[in-house]
């Protein structure tokens, strides 16, 4: 099999969206700021090449025209020169560590960031269709695997490229039949190099597996610690893990007899270099009959030969260093190439007035690109300071609706305005503080009660937020904790129930006074009592909001003042509670079928 | 005191011993070879170029290809046994730690971050692996190159022996600084990353409230005060390694230079020959490699350092909840429970969540549990699998304490079916297979079947095959739900507990489930908390929690009788009055 061909097969990855080139680019636009910089660390790395190919030389020259000359009244001058050298090198390796450390720190830097704004730039949708820890992995190990790269692969090898040159330079110079004869091994170290590459190639994709089955066989077990427990399936995964453990050990095994190959086989090699320069220079020395190759230069050589097989090494290094530094990069420039589907206007307008009136103008929305459509001409209009509720079976198209609001789409036809501007003219950040949504699922953060509120408004004061806890029945489960409105609620909000976690969700919501306010499924998990102060919290507090309810719970809704009830993508019924239940649509057969659901709940138990 | 856990993780490797001496013995004989070759370029130096004898000149030469090639020999055969030794005892480790970690109880894991375990049992235990592997190598190879040398040159100079001593002395001193500076500069850095994923999962998992509340200023704020943090602190590593590894090389710079003048001087003096000086420059060169990985064996060290420090927090905590008689079930529990006096708290400085409370269940009996947030339903429900162990009372299941019985006995007799629907990433057969793997497919159809979940699944194109998760479907709040439903039927056990698992189920499903569910409950004792009263059908009795006490029990109609708590926040609040009557009505003349 030729070269060329198994080079190409290995390179050739799956679902690649960027060439190599596309990506190198890529890379170099985050180091264009510092071009100064890295023309200070090509001189530093130049100079520092030229000082390791000095030393032997001033080795050399201290041997042959100082020491077996037998001048000791001025061997002094050598090694004071030799000191200097060494000198210079001691200043250019601070120089050099520290402004190559800088450059990829600083980078590395600018990359995170970079990637963190236009990720969470990024809309809803995107999220809707990524894994979090995905994501996460992104910005952490992989921006860490090309400050690697950067630090280590790159640096090294333009460094060592550099050496290299000087190297066969100066040997050319000072002998040209020693460079010949030291040369005469690297073609060998080039074959065992090209074999041991192929079987270690093949390794270390049987590593990275077993790494990854065994990194997500650790990160469901502990997610999923009280399924496991509630089961007792402990024993059993332990065994899947040992299993899974077993085969990272032997892959990492078979890989590092590979590895262990090439260290002990250059070496071996660079001892038989050293074994042919001598004898190379004792052939010359007895066809010329004199010294031609002297001991100085041997012992010159001797030092270059083993220079030599760093750059080699580094190359080693530096081909998985780039391999997997392009995989990161392909996976960051995906975020950077990410187009946001919910796009800034150019020219966003205010609102002059803000009411908080909702108009839904023939509406048509599709998730799959006008296949089907979960939304089919919806038109409503929402008065200011109007509540709504969105009434329908699942799939009927109420959390797509309430996603129309919050901007997390844009309709595939129609249009949403708020006080009579299109959603899409509106500045992004402008729909974010003014339009609110309290989900049913609520994500708090690893920080303080107080702080968790907070997070819909940042003025918020301590008394507006004691407030609302009171008016919803908060205080009393702060009231429990061991620091109060101070606790920290754990990763996730962990330390709470679902019923609390939405409890602060809604305190959350009460604080950002918002102009319009979506409560999905907001109380799903609370009881009916907390339920109605919530629901009388609301009425208080949000006066003057809008307010669009998605709710399950037919109960809750009696005091809204509209009900629509969607079907299939399309509204059906619209009224007040007491007009449709006099209607006797279809609402009335949801609310019927629920009351009896209830009521023979009650049946059951009375007797 | 981080220093007791590196030295647990050394005790761990005794039970490797062999390999490591294995190891040790190849490197005497690679570092052997490696220091002899100089002694032979000395003497083809001396005598061929010198004397120009060269009667040995032949041997000479077939001595340094032996000795090139025993060298990288046996220096494989070193790396091959020490890497044998630290995967397996890494390996060890890390079976280890999944074991004890799946042991620890549910407390330990809700104040834990999963990144900050995860860490533990992939990254931190690699730091270990590494140090093992190569940080022994890297020691030995270069303490036996130190040694060696000492011995060599005892025999050749002893004006260069002297050198070569007090060479040692400064770079000790210099790496004994570096490590000082640069240890709790590796530990913050760890520390530091971590903070930076932490912002970075926590706004990416939390994006839905974000952008709602428009908050990506504030996380982009923190995410660069954090990353600059880091960012800070990479450049004070820069700044120690900048001023310390240079400092090394300068080192042996400088007395090579020594080595040149009072070598030189000695050569010319004829008391050593130019052979022995040449031998000697090669000599500082390969001491110059040792040292140059002790910078790289220090990282290893304190990172193994802080790993095993973070690996042994796990392998060390005793887990809080463990059998004190392990008294076995055979066959299936009655399912009798009962809570005498119990007294909860999750610590010790909050109030107790239940207080002395008391409840009889009976085998087989169906109970509901209503009450408000943090009435303690939960928590009461929590108690029965032992997830947590009451502060004082006891929980009896058949008459027997359950801190008696043996964990995983009772943990199977107990199907509970928490707020938070865990799913694995397989196929949605092995989810539901969970809890009994070797299910029949007939058996995993019915439990679908009662837990309404049939009918969906057949509507996906790989059916019960279809990938949860990641590469499959994301399932709904209701279908997630649902699927832990028909795990928990598929269970088969003596006692179910449903911990608000139908809040995203629409009511028509839900009735349907209820119907179903009916049938296989018969016989099993039922526990089940809910804010719907759709879901009382289930159950013969309702208990009524307020402040970590039942405050009302009974059947509806007795509750209602009593106009207590429970008329004021179900009864009355929950259903339209005038429907009610009409419909309990209709109801009570189709019994009739």
């Amino acid at each position: 099999m030729s070269f060329a061909k198994r080079f190409s097969q290995d390179t050739s990855r799956k679902e690649r969206e960027f060439s190599d080139l596309e990506l190198l680019r890529f890379f170099v636009g985050f180091l264009k700021p510092y071009s100064k910089l890295i023309l200070a660390i090509l001189g530093v790395l130049i100079f520092g090449s030229f000082l390791a190919i000095l030393n032997p030389l001033v080795l050399k020259i201290a041997i042959d025209n100082y020491i077996i000359p037998k001048r000791r009244s001025e061997l002094w001058k050598i090694t004071t020169i030799y000191l200097l050298v060494v000198l210079s090198t001691w200043i250019t390796d601070i120089a050099r560590i520290f402004l190559i450390s800088y450059l990829g720190q600083r980078t590395v830097y600018d990359i995170r960031n970079d990637t963190f704004e236009r990720l969470i730039d990024l809309s809803m949708d995107f999220y809707e269709s990524e894994e979090s820890g995905r994501l996460t992995s992104i910005l952490t190990n992989d921006i860490d695997t090309i400050a690697d790269f950067l630090r280590n692969g790159l640096t090294d090898i333009i460094a060592n490229l550099m050496r290299l040159i000087g190297l066969v330079a100066i040997m050319l110079w000072l002998s040209p039949g020693l460079t010949v004869v030291t040369l005469l091994v690297t073609p060998l170290v080039g074959i065992i190099f090209y074999y041991l590459r192929k079987y270690a190639r093949g390794a270390y994709r049987s590593i990275r597996q077993s790494v990854a089955k065994l990194t997500s066989k650790l990160a469901e077990t502990i997610n999923g610690i009280l399924v496991i427990k509630v089961y007792a399936q402990e024993e059993r995964l332990k065994g899947e893990f040992a299993s899974i453990n077993e085969e990272n050990y032997r892959a990492n095994i078979k890989q590092n007899v590979i590895v262990s190959l090439i260290l002990p086989s250059i070496k071996t090699l660079s001892s038989t270099a050293i074994l042919l320069i001598i004898a190379y220079a004792l052939w010359r020395n007895q066809i010329a009959g004199q010294t031609e190759v002297s001991v100085g230069l041997i012992v010159a050589f001797i030092r270059y030969e083993g220079m030599l097989f760093d750059p080699i090494l580094s190359l080693t290094m530096f081909y998985s260093l780039f391999q997997s530094a392009l995989a990161a990069l392909e996976r960051v420039k995906r975020i950077s190439n990410q187009e946001s589907s919910v796009k800034e206007p150019e020219n966003s307008v205010i609102p002059s007035d803000p009411l908080g009136e909702i108009e839904i103008d023939d509406v048509w929305f599709s998730y799959d690109g006008g296949k089907t459509f979960a939304l089919k001409g919806i038109t409503l209009n929402i008065a200011p300071g109007e509540s709504v509720a969105l009434v329908g079976h699942t799939g009927a198209g109420k959390t797509t609706l309430g996603k129309l609001i919050l901007r997390y789409y844009d309709p595939t036809q129609g249009a949403i305005r708020l006080d009579n501007v299109d959603l899409r003219k509106l500045s992004l950040d402008y729909i974010g503080r003014r339009i609110v949504l309290v989900p049913q699922d609520p994500f708090l953060f690893n920080a303080p009660i107080v702080e968790n509120i907070r997070f819909g408004n940042p003025e918020a004061s301590i008394d507006q937020i004691l407030r609302v806890s009171k008016l919803i029945g908060l205080d009393k489960v702060v009231a429990k904790l061991p620091e109060g409105y101070d606790s920290i609620v754990g990763p996730r909000g962990v330390q709470l129930s679902q019923g609390e976690k939405q409890l602060l969700s809604f305190a959350r919501a009460l604080v950002s006074n918002p102009l319009v306010i979506v409560l999905d499924e907001a109380t799903a998990s609370v009881d009916p009592f907390t339920e109605y102060e919530i629901q009388k919290a609301t009425e208080t507090v949000l006066e003057h909001s809008t307010t669009i309810v998605i709710a399950h719970r037919l109960s809750t809704l009696k005091n809204v003042d509209r009900i629509v009830v969607l079907e299939n993508g399309k509204i059906t019924e619209e009224g007040t509670w007491s007009e449709l239940i006099e209607l006797k649509g279809a609402f009335y057969d949801y609310y019927r079928a629920q009351v009896l659901s209830e009521m023979k709940g009650i049946i059951r138990t009375s007797n | 005191m981080s220093k007791g856990e590196i030295y647990q993780v050394l005790l761990e490797t005794k039970r490797y011993w062999h390999y490591y001496l294995l190891s040790l013995f190849f490197m005497i004989l690679s570092v052997g070879s490696d220091l002899w070759i100089p002694l032979v370029i000395r003497e083809v130096i001396d005598e061929a170029f010198i004397r120009e004898d060269y009667s040995r000149l032949t041997f000479s030469l077939a001595m340094i290809l032996l000795l090139a090639v025993l060298s990288g020999g046996m220096n494989f055969l070193s790396r091959i046994t020490s890497e044998v030794a630290a995967q397996k005892t890494v390996k060890d480790i890390r079976n280890d730690v999944f074991d004890v970690l799946v042991r620890q109880d549910i407390a330990f894991f809700s104040s834990q971050e999963t990144g900050q375990l995860l860490t533990r049992g992939t990254a931190d235990i690699e730091a270990i692996r590494r140090f093992l592997s190569m940080g022994s190598r890297i020691s030995m190879q270069g303490l036996l190159v130190y040694f060696g040398l000492l011995i060599l040159l005892w025999n050749i100079d002893r004006v260069l022996l002297s050198l070569v001593v007090f060479l040692g002395l400064p770079l000790v001193f210099i790496m004994a600084m570096f490590g000082k500076k640069i240890g709790p500069l590796f530990i913050k850095q760890r520390k530091l990353f971590g903070d930076v994923s932490t912002v970075a999962q926590e706004t990416i998992e939390g994006i839905t409230v974000v952008k709602a509340y428009h908050g990506e200023k504030i996380q982009k704020n923190i995410f660069k005060s954090q990353n600059h943090r880091y960012f800070e602190l990479q450049l004070q590593i820069a700044r120690e390694r900048a001023i310390y590894i240079p400092l090394v090389f300068l080192t042996i710079g400088v007395i090579t230079g020594l080595v040149i003048y009072l070598g030189g001087v000695t050569v010319i003096n004829d008391v050593i020959s130019i052979g022995t000086f040449v031998a000697f420059i090669t000599y500082l060169v390969m001491l110059a490699l040792p040292i140059r990985f002790v910078a790289w064996f220090l990282a290893l060290y304190e990172q193994a350092r802080a790993g095993s420090a973070r690996v042994y927090e796990i392998l060390n905590r005793k887990p809080r909840i463990v059998e004190t008689e392990s008294v076995p079930i055979s066959g299936s529990l009655k399912g009798d429970i009962f809570f005498e006096d119990v007294t909860f708290s999750y610590s010790r400085s909050t109030p107790p969540v239940l207080r002395n409370l008391n409840l009889s269940i009976k085998g087989g009996e169906k109970v509901a549990i209503l009450g408000s947030i943090g009435s303690g339903k939960t928590t009461l429900v929590n108690l029965i699998p032992r997830f947590y162990d009451p502060d004082k009372g006891r929980v009896l299941i058949d008459g027997i304490d359950v801190k008696k019985y043996r964990l995983r006995d009772l943990r199977k007799k107990i199907a509970f079916v928490g707020q938070d629907t865990f799913l694995f990433s397989t196929s949605l057969k092995e989810n539901i297979a969970f809890a009994k793997p070797s299910a029949s497919m007939e058996e995993i159809i019915r439990a679908s079947k009662i837990a309404q979940l049939h009918d969906f699944i057949e509507t996906l194109p790989e059916g019960y095959e279809t990938l949860v998760g990641e590469r499959g479907v994301r399932l709904s709040g209701g279908q997630r739900q649902r699927v832990a439903i028909a795990r928990a039927i598929l269970a088969d056990a003596s006692i179910l507990i449903l911990d608000d698992t139908t809040s995203s189920i629409d009511s028509q499903t839900e009735q349907e489930l209820h119907k179903a569910l009916a049938k296989v409950v018969e016989g099993r004792t039922v526990i089940i908390i809910t804010q719907r009263l759709g879901n009382l059908r289930l159950a013969d009795r309702i208990l009524l929690l307020k402040d970590g006490q039942i405050v009302e029990e009974g059947t509806h109609s007795e509750l209602l009788a009593r106009k207590g708590l429970y008329w004021d926040i179900y009864a009355s609040r929950t259903i339209d009055p005038k429907l009610a009557e009409m419909i309990l009505e209709n109801l009570t003349q189709e019994r009739g």
